[in-house]
């Protein structure tokens, strides 16, 4: 048979769209060119929100598409990981009063007494927009939807905001942010994630399945190696510098990637017009220059969470995000991520099945070697680019051993810094075995479901009686 | 100048120009939509692939493509935010190939028949394979497009395009074989 033959003969011939549909679409880009309804359509289309008519209902066949649903954002912290964020906030603190001292002795009388205020006055009379945050914020926040999204920042509607503080860099970002996927911004951090200075500008946009917070200036932490790289798959937060001085982060494959920053390059390219950013920075004043930006202002964080609220990443701090161009030693600090995942981020895990409906061998690398590394049987024989840091990996989770549920124990396995080679931040399978193990395995994409060709991780976790802990992981380690 | 690059062109001063994109490319559009995920997903994401081709037309660089190879990338993407998972794609592709495939009216019946068999079995290995490898293939055999337009769809270089799509193909013919449709012609392999 002729496979090209056969592709044409199969070649399907749709009846084309629906005329309803065709106007709706018409109507859609007439809104967009006509500048009196720009603002409503950019709100839906940058959501990736299907334009409806009026009384629309939700259609059965959107089951395959992005759910249009409200549900709560779930609080993400495991014990570990609150007592990691614990001791953040500590180191916070510590650099926060470090801060306030250098601001003290070296900064302009003004500046300097401003600062002291927003660190150590909470009932000032000054009273700042409730975006800024202060130290006094309780409660979970609940997720924005999609369906009740409307052009106006709202005010995150469970976060108490009292009292209020002056920002430290200004009541409002310098710049329009426009989010690809997810619905209305809302005032205030990400539940679970805590401003670590007072005086920061938090806002943080929703959709039903990613999450992302901005917050300037940026929490007080090193940024280095905040992404955790995919070996195979990888997506580069990029800033672009362009003529109008947008910033704009793209999720890129590992081959685009490539493409964009070649190695031993210093320059990047721009990405090809068909990828369009997820988030977009677009500067209010196209003449503002970083001489503009207050003092310790210049770094903006980004925030990307996954929505089982098990990890969050830190994406990046922009140093100079006015400055002229974005060399590859810049892009890198805004980290790789995996691209099952950005946009929207990809879950953890993203399928349940039993262990007779997986195979149990991880794909050799072509030379038939297979690393495998078992802290609690052996450590030799794991490939020798990944040896360490595997094995570091799973003694953190076996130390801990006090994971609620192997789900927690396989988040913790994963650290803010670049991981081992074919260790994938998310998208496994979750395998239960008869003997109530838990194996998670991924296939190299980050499919749901039974794989005919077998994975290329697998990751043990058992409970210890004490909680759960990663206590094997076989990869190819090619 | 191509004359939809001048459109874009044209409609950063005159935004309405734009409609000219409109006009031209919605079918094609659409009905790449619904190759991959069937006619609902297509009603519901070509409208806004123009919408987004429209905001983002400052950034068109007409020198790195054409048009319709923007709206192609523009529109993969946004289907890989709709349909994120592969699961999700391969049951939205499984409904699309559900349209029956072009047949000649001079065709007899029982070739017809054949011929509807034959495509049947062939989607289905499409159905089988991964996203990224139907998504090349269908730009390639059935939206017809060029390896540089590919390229320029996906954001990758055309060697990539060339590799990944010997791959995929070779992959397809695996499945056809296990389909029983074993390829009889080795050298069908290097066609693509």
């Amino acid at each position: 048979m002729d496979i090209d033959a056969a592709l044409h003969r199969a070649r399907p011939t749709p009846p084309g769209p629906d005329p309803a549909a065709t106007a709706r679409h018409r109507a859609q880009l007439d809104r967009a060119i006509s500048p009196d309804d720009r603002a409503r359509l950019t709100d839906g289309a940058a959501a990736g929100e299907p334009d409806r008519s009026p009384g629309e209902r939700h259609r059965p066949e959107d089951s395959e598409m992005e759910p249009i649903l409200v549900r709560p954002w779930p609080q993400s912290a495991s014990r570990s990981t609150r007592r990691r964020r614990a001791v953040l906030a500590a180191a916070a603190v510590i650099a926060l009063v470090a801060g306030v001292a250098v601001a003290v002795t070296d900064r302009p009388t003004d500046q300097a007494t401003n600062t002291q205020i927003a660190a150590t006055s909470p009932d000032r009379t000054n009273r700042a927009e409730p975006a800024i945050t202060g130290p006094a914020i309780t409660g979970p926040a609940t997720a924005g939807s999609i369906a009740d999204r409307s052009d106006e920042v709202e005010p995150n509607p469970s976060t108490n905001i009292e009292p209020s503080v002056s920002p430290l860099c200004g009541a409002e970002f310098p710049f329009d942010v426009t989010y690809s996927v997810s619905g209305n911004p809302v005032d205030g951090p990400l539940p679970g994630f805590e401003p670590t200075r007072d005086g920061q500008l938090i806002r943080h946009w929703t959709g039903t399945e990613s999450a992302v917070e901005l917050r300037w200036p940026a929490d007080p932490r090193p940024v280095e190696g905040s992404g955790p790289v995919s070996g195979t798959m990888a997506v580069a937060f990029d800033i672009s510098a362009g003529a109008e001085g947008i910033r704009s982060i793209y999720a890129l494959s590992e081959s685009q990637a490539e493409a964009l920053l070649p190695e031993g390059s210093d320059t990047h390219q721009d990405p090809p017009n068909s990828i369009p950013p997820i988030l977009q920075l677009t500067p209010l004043d196209a003449g503002q220059t970083d001489a503009d930006i207050p003092t310790g202002c210049g770094q903006l964080q980004v925030r990307f969470v996954d929505p089982d609220g098990l990890r969050d990443v830190l994406a990046m701090a922009v140093e100079e995000f006015h400055g002229e161009g974005v060399s590859v030693e810049s892009v890198a600090d805004w980290g790789y991520l995996d691209w099952g995942g950005l946009s929207p981020l990809s879950p953890l895990i993203v399928d349940r099945i039993d262990a007779d409906q997986a195979p149990t061998e991880v794909l050799p690398c072509e030379d038939g070697s297979v690393s495998r590394t078992d802290a609690a049987i052996e450590v030799a024989g794991v490939h020798e680019s990944s040896r360490a840091a595997l094995a570091a990996l799973i003694e953190l989770s076996r130390m801990a051993n006090e994971e609620e549920s192997p789900a927690e124990a396989l988040a913790e396995l994963f650290p803010d810094s670049p991981l081992p080679t074919n260790l994938f931040p998310g998208g496994y399978t979750e395998i239960t075995g008869a003997d109530g193990a838990i194996t998670y395995a991924h296939d190299g994409y980050g499919s749901a479901g039974p794989t005919t060709d077998g994975y290329v991780v697998l990751i043990t976790v058992v409970d210890t009686g004490q909680g759960w802990a990663v206590t094997r992981l076989i990869s190819p380690g090619c | 100048m191509d004359p939809d690059a001048a459109a874009v062109q044209a409609s950063m001063a005159e935004p309405e120009q734009f409609s000219v994109i409109f006009e031209r490319h919605h079918r094609v559009i659409w009905t790449y939509l619904a190759r991959l995920a069937g006619p609902d997903t297509a009603d519901d994401v070509a409208g806004e692939v123009f919408t987004v081709a429209f905001g983002q037309r400052e950034r068109f660089d007409p020198d790195r493509g054409a048009v319709r190879s923007w709206l192609y990338g523009i529109a993969t993407n946004i289907l890989h935010t709709r349909l994120r998972s592969e699961a999700r794609a391969r049951r939205a592709f499984a409904r699309a190939a559900a349209a029956p495939p072009a047949i000649d009216d001079m065709t007899a019946v029982d070739e017809a028949s054949a011929t509807a068999d034959e495509a049947r079995r062939v989607q289905a290995a499409l159905g089988r394979l991964s996203r990224d490898d139907r998504e090349l293939i269908v730009l390639r055999a059935w939206e017809q497009l060029s390896y540089a337009d590919i390229a320029e769809t996906l954001g990758v270089p055309i060697g990539t395009v060339r590799s990944r799509l010997s791959r995929a193909r070779g992959r397809l013919g695996e499945l056809l074989d296990t389909d029983g449709e074993l390829s009889e012609n080795p050298t069908d392999q290097e066609v693509l």
